[in-house]
């Protein structure tokens, strides 16, 4: 079996598909032509695109056995137009239909018996939670395909991913299908992820709580690429948006985490005008968004622009003039959603532009400084967040791989060990972004420098901070938890792990039961 | 050391595990928590030094994790067999 660059076995085919190894960040370039769709059918003056309900659309829309469906994921956790369309297509004994959703959550439970049933036979977006756990245990017919944010408009672009129907959860819609998640009972923010899919779809639904007489404004989809408009009592929970926190974390040791950080981005040099970086959610990353704040005021820095995961913490900083634009491609709590709306240095971007590699220059490609998370981190430097340290596949890639390998300066913010579980180890469980891409991995124990990184070092000669090379960490992790067992897996392979660039980095086997 | 009736030490906090003894003609360890997939070996060895330590050859021994360090998980253990035993 061929080994690809961060030394994984990859098959060259599975299911008749052939898969490529990845290579390196940017081994691969793009060839042929973008996909396209089919031209719409005509639409006369006077024609309404307005269905009466959400079972019309979906009959309407012609949705048969094998199709492949889209939906966003703005909600997260809050969405609740996945359950309703598939329960609709399971009740017609549909089946064999490929979900190329951006990112399901534990509220798709619903889902597990659709994928165990052979209502859906693959899927094409993220898990996390029961979903992934499923396809785990070997309970689908078919594939999961997992790719980073980019690496999905990619897809799409490249006909990889052929959208049959898209259905919209749309918090704003009007009569002929203009969209925009700014306003209505349940505001989402951006759409930014429903845009490319709305585009290269043959169909696509805007399903609405809140149809308004034309136009709606913003337009952040726009009415030449919907072709129904239907309404439901209620397409999704804003405050359910945010699964974890929106407080920044008390722990001692995830402070630190976050202090040791914005210490290590001065030491480093990038405290400067015109500094832009990539912000999250969570407990550390927004510790680490507010204290880059103080550090910037205190050194009298104003930056460029923040991209989000847009939180209050981001949205202050900005009000504040430390940084003159935010970025945001999805918003994590309600004072996003009013500087989105009320500040017109606060814009909506498509996930393409975010973070697309083969675009002319996503956004990512600007980004001095990143936080990033990990679930596991080797000595190689490769981060995993797709699955747990026992084998279960239970997160989506999101933009990890984009925004490693885009921003000058990519920091893992993570605490050595979670309980008793090693967060450094010797070989990550599942390889999601590759190790050339990390730059520095910031623990409460101690930093390491991706010692490629022979510029940061120099720069870091003479810092105060504890750095240290990465066999170090390992030791002082492992001296206090002792070395885990291994995770052990069946043959099947049920999960390819896609690079943004559509190369494969690695597989994930059905996990084996005790 | 013999047990010699029900006790309990430790809590269901994060990075904590309950501990709960009772008195048996035989050893056994049973280990469940989140930890268990990683570390049940290592986790029974860290048992038997307990019990070993303190003299105990025979009792039913439960550990309930959500994270333990050793060190954690084994004070929890002898709190437990401290309760458990006769004075």
């Amino acid at each position: 079996m061929p080994v690809n660059a961060v030394g994984r076995e990859i098959p060259r085919e599975i299911d008749g598909r052939k898969l490529i190894p990845f290579g390196g960040a940017y081994a691969r370039g793009p060839e042929g032509k973008l996909h396209a769709p089919k031209i719409p059918p005509l639409i006369k003056p006077g024609e309404s695109k307005v269905l009466p309900s959400l079972d019309d659309a979906i009959e309407k829309a012609g949705i048969a056995d094998g199709m492949t469906l889209s939906f966003h994921h703005h909600f997260r956790d809050g969405d609740m137009l996945v359950n309703m369309v598939l329960e609709r297509l399971a009740k017609k004994g549909i089946k064999d239909l490929k979900m190329a959703h951006i990112a399901l959550f534990p509220v798709h439970e619903p889902l597990v018996k659709y994928i165990a049933d052979g209502t859906i036979t693959s899927t094409e977006g993220s898990l996390n939670g029961p979903t992934g756990r499923a396809i785990s245990m070997g309970k689908m017919k078919g594939l999961a395909t997992l790719r980073s944010h980019g690496g999905r408009v990619r897809a799409v672009k490249a006909g990889e991913i052929e959208i049959d129907v898209n259905f919209i959860a749309a918090p704003t819609a009007d009569t002929y299908g203009n969209c925009n998640g700014f306003w209505g009972k349940s505001p989402c923010g951006p759409l930014s992820y429903a845009m490319i899919d709305a585009e290269h779809a043959d169909k696509v639904i805007a399903v609405t709580d809140n149809l308004v007489p034309y136009p709606a404004l913003p337009f952040s989809i726009p009415q030449t690429h919907v072709d129904y408009v239907t309404t439901v009592e209620k397409i999704g929970i804003p405050e359910k948006i945010v699964s974890g926190t929106t407080q920044i974390t008390r722990s001692p040791a995830r402070l630190k985490i976050a202090r040791l950080a914005i210490q290590l981005i001065k030491d480093a040099g990038y405290i400067k005008d015109g500094m832009s970086f990539q912000a999250g959610a969570g407990g550390v990353s927004l510790a680490a968004t507010k204290f880059l704040g103080d550090m910037m005021r205190k050194e009298g820095v104003k930056g460029s622009f923040a991209m989000g995961g847009t939180t209050r913490y981001v949205t202050d900083l900005l009000k504040e003039g430390l940084i003159k634009t935010i970025f945001d491609a999805q918003l994590f709590d309600l004072y996003a959603l009013e500087s989105l709306r009320n500040n017109p240095d606060h814009v909506e971007v498509s996930s393409e532009m975010y973070a697309d590699i083969h675009t002319k220059g996503a956004i990512v490609n600007r980004v001095d400084v990143s936080f990033l998370g990990a679930t596991e981190i080797d000595i190689d430097f490769n981060v995993n967040v797709n699955t747990h340290s026992d084998g279960w596949l239970l997160h989506g890639t999101g933009g990890h791989q984009d925004v490693a390998a885009g921003s000058d300066f990519t920091m893992i913010l993570a605490p050595s060990f979670r309980g008793r579980i090693p967060v450094i180890t010797d070989r990550v469980t599942t390889v999601t972004t590759p190790g050339e891409s990390i730059d520095a991995i910031v623990t409460e124990r101690g930093i390491a420098i991706n010692p490629r990184r022979e510029d940061i070092l120099d720069r870091l000669h003479g810092s105060p901070l504890p750095i240290m090379p990465i066999e170090s960490l390992l030791k002082k992790v492992q001296k206090i938890t002792g070395a885990p067992e291994k995770p052990e897996f069946e043959d099947r392979i049920v999960a390819v792990i896609e690079y943004r660039d559509g190369t494969v980095i690695d597989v994930l086997r059905q996990k084996k039961m005790r | 050391m013999k047990i010699i009736r029900d006790a309990t030490a430790g809590s269901g906090e994060k990075s904590d595990c309950t501990v709960t003894v009772r008195p048996s003609e035989q050893l056994k360890i049973d280990i469940t928590g989140s930890s268990a997939a990683f570390f049940r070996e290592t986790m029974i060895d860290e048992v038997k030094s307990v019990l070993e330590e303190l003299g105990v050859t025979a009792g039913i021994i439960k550990v309930t994790d959500r994270g333990a360090l050793p060190f954690c998980m084994k004070a929890r253990v002898e709190a437990a067999l401290r309760r458990g035993a006769e004075e």
